[in-house]
């Protein structure tokens, strides 16, 4: 019965002193049961076939996202072993087994787990309507509610607790178990050993700058040149190993460049109680130099999740249109496919237009053409065999495409061409061909119009009079329609078997909008909704560890404050000596992610570059630093007004 | 002159029925330069008169004059700057701050002072080579013994020529060489700088370095006794004598 007494006193003062990690564990399990019951619903799946794969991924996230849980966890865990060593040591001073001490901490860690667990499912109600509503809304469907306990879900978040606490309880029962009691009573006492030395911290810092430089003109490298030749992307793992260990080597060495420049810099120093403030910032900088490392590092991570998901809307938004510009587009080599596509929609009883038509890579025989078109694209990103070869078009093809989307184009006469380009490649390709003449048998060719519809899925092509494609055989033939209605987007699979032969190996392309719209649909719902799942629960693993690691030496710190207010400094120079102290602490971590936030941004902004997105992926920092921040400083808050009801001046 | 006078003071704890009078009407001065000491059984209120004298606990009924000013009167501000400028503290333990160097917990009331920054690292060197703690300045608290320690606390609560430096307990957590060295230190202190130090102790070794000692009992002046001519060996016996009568009567003594 003692034992049982003890172990929920402990638990009740456990869980009120370790308040904002049981807060954190509520919202990851909250957040777990609610992407699962995502996953595994019904009212989800029916939204698009692919959405079963959906549920895998979420499923594959989740057991990413246990790492991180379960290195809190195990992180959390430590700590309380640590700081209450001497109460252990104590009980098996007293006369308890290792076996009794062990199993009233396991059941009191298993205990707060499970009230964690249980809280968050309960939320994760909740928050999987918010979540379903979101879903239904970006596939354009009403939002219904359906309140349902998920089974699976709770099946699988509780799979996921056990495995995070039955690796973190079989830890902590080994090092119980071990270790001597002498360490247990005295184990508050030691300090970290000091490592002295402008070398050392020399070393470190000058591996930090080479390592980032490297590390950032790598990736930039592997990224660039990585579209053009796949060869290059082998760059990128070295080069974000690279970074990772800058950060770590800047971490070991910033505490010992403080401390030398502030020798060099005594005016600095001396002044407005900076001294007291960087020497505990210092302090806890020496014993935590490691988790803070990674706690930078999981802030890196968590901008780019968040802003990468932000330019994945935008492109998903603007590929759309380019990629699936009708209603239903049938593209193949072999013209009686073209046939057969018109004689399914013709079945169907629909109301549409159409029309067939080729695209042509030369021009007639008997016509002398000089064109550079394609060197327009030297030196970018499409450089590349793919676009080397221009594409031509027929006037009247174009004039019946633009007809179809209810767009009108000028006549061309027969000394004019127009030019039909992505909006983004719009300023290259106008400038260069009002530089660089088009001449066909000798005669210049004006560039009469430049049009930026969405009509085909190349960058850019050359649209001229019919004269000049007159008897020219075509390399692709393509089959459009518009529809009154929207077409179904199970008639893909069907339109798809109907236009290919796999016997004879002649396949056509298909590409129904709404089929298209649902798999874009689908990618941009797993991408965003993982990436923002990932990051929020890194947002909130690091708050976590940096509030406990404040709260954690309260009675250190009310001792130092007190000493202060002692020796003159008054109540509101130690709350505000407090808050920049919580204030500086907190920004530490993000102080390298702000150095390497643009250029890696940067750099992954090149993976977009053959996408119509235009907005730098850097622009959207201004939304993610405004999402992070708000979770950040909620914790921030928490920290602060702990602190400052335990001075007690 | 008289530095500091107490007057009539009295601190009570606890409320209705289950009041403690930790303090029970002391009054008493200490001239400029003295070298003071109280001395007292556990709960005879040495260390709750000093906190009254600190201004870190206020007094329940009664007076302290510190120069001339009236400090049980003034609001938190102006006792925090009172504190600052006029008063120095050597505690028994924990009086250092583990996340600064030695030099910088000496230099720490010159900055809360906003001293003249280019001239904070001349009076750090000056003030530890009197103590003998040059060589472990750029140590940190937990680096060095617990004699160095205390000395590096003197150090501080003098670096900014307070008025007075109050002690509670200072060799407390030393053995007795320790004791010994930081003693001589500060009776230095005394003879060379003209420092006021009013020290609480139990310890009759540590008290026979003061010129005045008052006992407490009770929460009352007990006896005092001043050293005068006596050698200090003499002045300790006598102490030990005093000392012997804290604990009960005389009748008590077998």
């Amino acid at each position: 019965m003692l034992y049982v007494k003890l172990t929920l006193r402990n638990l009740q003062r456990s869980m009120k002193e370790y308040a904002i990690f049981m807060l954190t564990m509520v919202i990851s399990m909250m957040l777990m049961y609610s992407f699962m019951a995502v996953a595994f619903s019904e009212q989800v799946l029916q939204l698009s076939k692919h959405m079963d794969a959906f549920a895998q991924v979420i499923l594959v996230v989740s057991m990413g996202l246990v790492i991180v849980i379960g290195w809190l966890i195990s992180y959390i865990a430590n700590f309380m072993l640590r700081k209450r060593s001497r109460e252990f040591g104590m009980y098996l001073l007293m006369g308890m087994t290792r076996k009794q001490v062990c199993r009233m901490f396991l059941l009191e860690q298993f205990c707060m787990g499970l009230f964690a667990y249980g809280i968050g499912c309960i939320l994760g109600l909740f928050t999987f309507q918010i979540l379903l509503a979101i879903i239904q809304h970006i596939f354009g469907i009403a939002y219904q509610f359906a309140f349902r306990f998920s089974i699976p879900a709770a099946g699988v978040t509780f799979l996921a607790f056990l495995i995070l606490y039955a690796y973190e309880l079989v830890k902590e029962y080994r090092i119980l178990h071990h270790v001597n009691i002498h360490t247990l009573l005295y184990q508050d006492q030691q300090n970290e050993t000091v490592k002295k030395g402008r070398l050392h911290t020399l070393m470190y810092m000058l591996g930090a700058i080479l390592c980032a430089a490297v590390g950032l003109k790598l990736f930039y490298d592997g990224m660039r040149n990585g579209i053009r030749d796949v060869e290059e992307t082998k760059k990128l793992l070295p080069a974000v190993l690279l970074i990772i260990a800058s950060i770590y080597a800047c971490f070991l060495g910033l505490s010992g460049f403080l401390q030398h420049f502030l020798d060099q810099h005594k005016q600095l120093k001396y002044q407005h109680n900076r001294m007291f403030l960087l020497g505990r910032l210092q302090g806890r900088l020496r014993s935590n130099r490691i988790v803070l490392a990674t706690l930078s590092l999981l802030t890196l991570v968590t901008i780019c999740f968040l802003c990468f998901g932000m330019k994945f809307k935008e492109t998903t938004d603007l590929t759309i249109h380019s990629a699936a510009p009708f209603d239903l587009q049938v593209i193949t080599q072999h013209q009686q496919y073209i046939k057969k596509a018109a004689g399914f929609l013709a079945e169907k009883k629909l109301t549409y237009e159409d029309h067939t038509y080729q695209t042509y890579t030369h021009l007639r025989d008997d016509v002398k053409v000089k064109q550079t078109f394609a060197k327009a694209l030297d030196h970018t990103a499409y450089d590349s065999t793919y676009y080397r070869t221009t594409t031509f078009m027929r006037y009247a093809d174009v004039q019946r495409l633009l007809q179809l989307k209810g767009k009108k184009v000028p006549a061309l006469e027969k000394d004019e061409y127009m030019l039909v380009v992505s909006k983004k490649q719009q300023e290259l390709m106008e400038s260069y061909c009002r530089k660089h003449p088009f001449t066909i048998n000798g005669k210049l060719m004006k560039l009469r119009y430049v049009c930026t519809e969405e009509i085909l899925q190349t960058m850019y092509f050359v649209v001229v009079p019919d004269v000049y494609v007159q008897g020219v055989k075509g390399d692709t033939f393509y089959y459009v329609a518009q529809s009154a209605k929207e077409l179904p987007s199970a008639w893909e699979d069907q339109l798809y078997e109907r236009c290919s032969n796999s016997q004879l190996q002649e396949y056509s392309s298909v590409r129904l909008h709404s089929s298209y719209v649902e798999t874009s649909m689908f990618s941009y719902v797993t991408i965003v909704f993982c990436l923002f799942y990932a990051a929020f629960i890194f947002i909130c693993a690091a708050g976590t560890i940096l509030a406990t690691q404040q709260l954690s030496d309260l009675e250190a710190q009310k001792y130092e404050y007190a000493l202060l207010h002692k020796m003159g400094a008054s109540r509101k120079t130690l709350y505000r000596l407090l808050h920049y102290q919580n204030l500086l602490y907190f920004l530490l971590p993000l102080l390298l992610p702000a150095f390497f936030m643009i250029p890696i941004l940067n750099s992954l902004d090149i993976m977009f570059t053959t996408t119509d997105a235009t907005t730098p992926m850097y622009m959207y920092l201004g939304i993610t630093l405004a999402l992070f921040f708000t979770i950040y400083l909620a914790y921030y808050a928490l920290t602060y007004i702990s602190c400052r009801r335990n001075l007690d001046i | 002159m008289t530095l500091l006078r107490v007057e009539h003071v009295e601190k009570y704890y606890g409320n209705g029925g289950n009041l403690c009078k930790a303090l029970d009407d002391i009054s008493f001065t200490m001239e400029q330069g003295e070298f003071m000491a109280v001395m007292g059984a556990s709960g005879s209120g040495k260390t709750t008169l000093l906190n009254v004298i600190a201004t870190i606990d206020t007094p329940s009924g009664g007076d302290i004059y510190v120069q001339d000013e009236n400090v049980s009167t003034k609001k938190e501000e102006a006792l925090a700057a009172f504190r600052k400028q006029q008063l120095g503290f050597i505690f028994q333990d924990l009086n250092l701050l583990n996340t600064l160097r030695i030099d910088e917990n000496i230099a720490l009331p010159l900055t809360l002072l906003h001293y003249d920054t280019k001239q904070i690292d001349e009076k750090v060197l000056k003030m530890a080579q009197r103590l003998g703690i040059e060589d472990v300045l750029l140590k940190y608290p937990y680096e060095v013994s617990g004699g160095q320690r205390q000395r590096c606390a003197c150090a501080r609560a003098m670096i900014h020529q307070p008025s007075l430096i109050l002690a509670d307990e200072p060799t407390g957590a030393l053995d007795s060489h320790a004791s010994y060295l930081f003693m001589e230190q500060l009776l230095q202190r005394n003879t060379e700088d003209h420092a006021s130090i009013l020290m609480v102790t139990h310890d009759a070794f540590s008290a026979s370095y003061a010129k005045r000692i008052l006992f407490l009992k009770d929460g009352k002046i007990f006896n005092e006794l001043y050293r005068g001519e006596y050698s200090r060996s003499s002045f300790y016996q006598k102490i030990l004598d005093v000392m012997m009568l804290l604990g009960g009567d005389v009748h008590a003594i077998r």
